[in-house]
């Protein structure tokens, strides 16, 4: 850095200045406005008071851009006709001169940059909306005011005398850019940045504000009250410099503040007291690990509902909003570089959001004060997109050809209750419309767990099928004969050889199979049984029996099969076979007796029951599945019939049923 | 903190049973009754004594 150190021609005081572009100085002890050319300096009056603000920069405030460091060496307080800004000259790395744009709460870095070709000097050619291409770039304009220079202090590269004015046209780009196009002298000059966040400009050095900064008392003097120039009320200022409207609490006649004059804006008869805001003015509370103070308060409404708009202020964060409606609150902020689009899908950060409504709003209560010139009839175009738990909201004001976007994220009535001290949380009614689906975050939370859970199961069963394959032990035919109603079978009767197995028409006669070893640990035991049933049945009274202890395991089957034809045509019934299964059978030598029962038109049955060991009941596994996908099925249809209620409020329907 | 404990306990509480019930051949019915019997539950009807197979 070069620093060169001059006379003030009027005070002779040393002017040092940091920057080598620097034309244009203001002497620190005489304030006379010096113009710098070469080595000599010349005093061409004095300069203007700087209007009192509560912005945390100064000049010697250090930050950091891009990795690179800066120094504030100069301001200019820029004024239109709907209020006022301050335009911070920076030294960026020690060399280049650079400006930090601090307006309504949003700072903007931008530089002098060469671009590819000459911009029109003509302020016809800048309307808002217009799209340009600058260094192939696409741009937006979205601000075009004549401005005028009100004071200005430090370091400057260019002579910014009080009631110099200029033509300012703002623009922005995708990704945050920012841009500004000064016209003035016949000439245009273009300076290209970004936004950027507070937190991101690390700065340092900053300026302690009063009423925020506990080495700094409170002022209340002038610089923070005014008088009402209605009633004569005194007016308290909570964003000194920064707000441009305050409303009188006594007579709520709405003051101008961006100049010294404070002139009446508006002359209503509404008795502000008709409001009743849940916070009140000058209220302060930490929300997401900042403190704000609420300094504004709207009332709006449309066709069909109201809702309250809250303005809050932070020194070095700036301007947020707390809109509340039907006990439900949303934390607002603005959002400087979107585009106006028409569409059902707006992308804005990486995320989409699904348009929802629109509306006309109008305010109709105003407390407070305002980084715009509110007044009370105001009216809106507001358009609504949502991705919940954010909200994405465009107003347009047809009568100043503006749009502005903000995007706001759902608090809990919790949160704000436990922010701003409230004795118990807002109730809320309904659902709102980005108010986050709590089945949708309860199946966030869970879904990991019931995958994990859905596959550990699937690999239990698999694994458990593999380990416990069914095993045939024993597999037995018998022929069950009443002896004194049936003739002996004849010998060319196939199933003759079973007689041998076959006890003799006494009805109370059981079979048994020969033993047979179940081998391992408990076990499900299954019985298959056949008999060659026609038109009548047979019922086996099964047990298996173990050798050693007599243990017992009783299962029953009944096989019926009955056919014929009626007029409908042929028909039948039943089965000839059927399977019961015993669960739990520890190891040991077993036996199965069966003893059949039959109607006494029957006389003869043959039958066969085979026993197979191993194997697994499906019920586990169909149970344990269940408890498993209960909750989440349950989850997902309150989830759908919460999304349904949403938005059956919404121009439209489900996002899903329209024509995107 | 532990968001859905009792979701995640009952899906523990799956797994483990599924595991333990198929290892010891149980249906789900004999496996829910087998706690409360005092016979141990399930479908043992006793002790065999109709005739002497033997």
């Amino acid at each position: 850095m070069s620093e060169r150190v001059l006379d003030c021609p009027q005070c002779g005081a040393p002017v040092k200045l940091r920057s080598a572009a620097a034309v244009f100085t203001v002497c620190e002890h005489c304030r006379s406005m010096v113009v710098v050319k070469g080595a000599s300096a010349e005093a061409i009056g004095e300069m203007a008071t700087l209007p009192p603000d509560l912005s945390p920069f100064q000049i010697g405030t250090r930050g950091e851009w891009k990795g690179r460091g800066f120094e504030i060496v100069g301001r200019v307080r820029v004024e239109w006709a709907e209020g006022s800004w301050n335009e911070w000259c920076i030294l960026y790395n020690a060399t280049i001169t650079g400006w930090l744009a601090e307006a309504q709460g949003l700072l903007m870095v931008s530089f002098a940059t060469e671009i590819d070709h000459p911009l029109s000097a003509d302020a016809r050619d800048y309307v808002a909306g217009k799209q340009l291409q600058i260094n192939g770039q696409r741009w937006t304009v979205n601000d075009v005011k004549q401005v005028t220079c009100r004071a200005s202090e430090g370091e400057l590269p260019m002579a910014a005398t009080p009631a110099s004015k200029r033509l300012s046209v703002d623009l922005f780009s995708a990704n945050s850019g920012f841009a500004s196009v000064e016209l003035a002298d016949g000439g245009a000059e273009i300076y290209i940045g970004e936004y950027a966040a507070f937190d991101e400009l690390k700065f340092a050095n900053l300026r302690p504000v009063p009423g925020w900064n506990a080495e700094v008392a409170q002022e209340k003097n002038q610089t923070t009250a005014l008088s009402c120039p209605s009633c004569g009320a005194p007016v308290q200022l909570r964003a000194v410099g920064l707000s441009m409207s305050v409303v009188c609490g006594s007579c709520a006649t709405v003051i101008d503040t961006s100049t010294p004059q404070c002139k009446v804006i508006q002359r209503v008869g509404i008795a502000v007291r008709d409001l009743a805001p849940l916070l009140s003015l000058g209220q302060r509370g930490k929300l997401f690990d900042v403190d704000y103070e609420v300094i504004g308060f709207v009332k709006r409404e449309d066709k069909t509902s109201n809702w309250s708009e809250f303005l809050l202020f932070n020194p070095w964060q700036g301007f947020r909003w707390l809109v509340t409606y039907q006990g439900h609150w949303s934390f607002i902020e603005r959002v400087p570089a979107l585009a106006d689009v028409q569409a059902n899908v707006v992308e804005c950060e990486g995320r989409d959001y699904k348009f929802y409504t629109k509306g006309r709003a109008s305010v109709v209560g105003v407390l407070g004060e305002f980084y715009w010139k509110v007044q009370r009839g105001e009216r809106a175009e507001v358009f609504d997109y949502i991705a919940p738990p954010y909200i994405l909201s465009k107003e347009v004001y047809p009568g100043l050809n503006e749009f502005t976007w903000s995007r706001g994220k759902y608090v809990e009535p919790g949160v704000i209750a436990k922010a701003f001290g409230l004795a118990k949380p807002t109730l809320p009614v309904d659902i709102y419309l980005n108010q986050p689906n709590p089945y949708y975050e309860s199946w966030r939370d869970i879904r990991l767990v019931a995958f994990a859970a859905l596959l550990l199961l699937i690999f239990v069963q698999v694994r458990a099928s593999r380990g416990h394959p069914e095993i045939s032990v024993a597999n037995e035919r018998f022929i069950f004969q009443k002896m004194a109603a049936s003739p002996p079978p004849s010998p060319a009767d196939p199933t003759a050889a079973d007689l041998a197995n076959a006890t003799p028409a006494d009805p109370s006669k059981t079979f048994t199979t020969p033993h047979f070893t179940l081998a391992g640990g408990e076990q499900r035991v299954n019985i298959d049984a056949a008999a060659d049933v026609d038109n009548n049945w047979i019922d086996l009274d099964l047990r298996l029996v173990n050798v050693n202890t007599n243990a017992s395991f009783p299962a029953f089957v009944e096989l019926s099969y009955y056919h014929g034809s009626d007029e409908d045509g042929p028909w039948s019934e039943g089965s000839y076979s059927s399977s019961v299964s015993i669960p739990s059978v520890p190891p040991g030598e077993y036996f199965l007796s069966v003893e059949p029962g039959v109607d006494t038109q029957t006389t003869r049955v043959p039958f066969s029951v085979r026993v197979r060991s191993g194997g697994l009941f499906a019920s586990n596994f169909i149970v344990m599945l269940l408890c498993v996908l209960f909750y989440p099925a349950m989850l997902f249809w309150r989830r759908h019939t919460f999304e349904a209620e949403r938005w059956s409020e919404a121009d439209g329907g489900y996002p899903w049923q329209r024509n995107d | 903190m532990i968001r859905h404990p009792f979701y995640i306990a009952l899906c523990v509480f799956a797994v483990i049973y599924l595991g333990y019930a198929n290892a010891r051949g149980w249906s789900f019915w004999s496996g829910v009754a087998r706690p409360f019997s005092s016979t141990g539950g399930g479908p043992r009807g006793g002790y065999y004594g109709g005739f002497n197979h033997k």
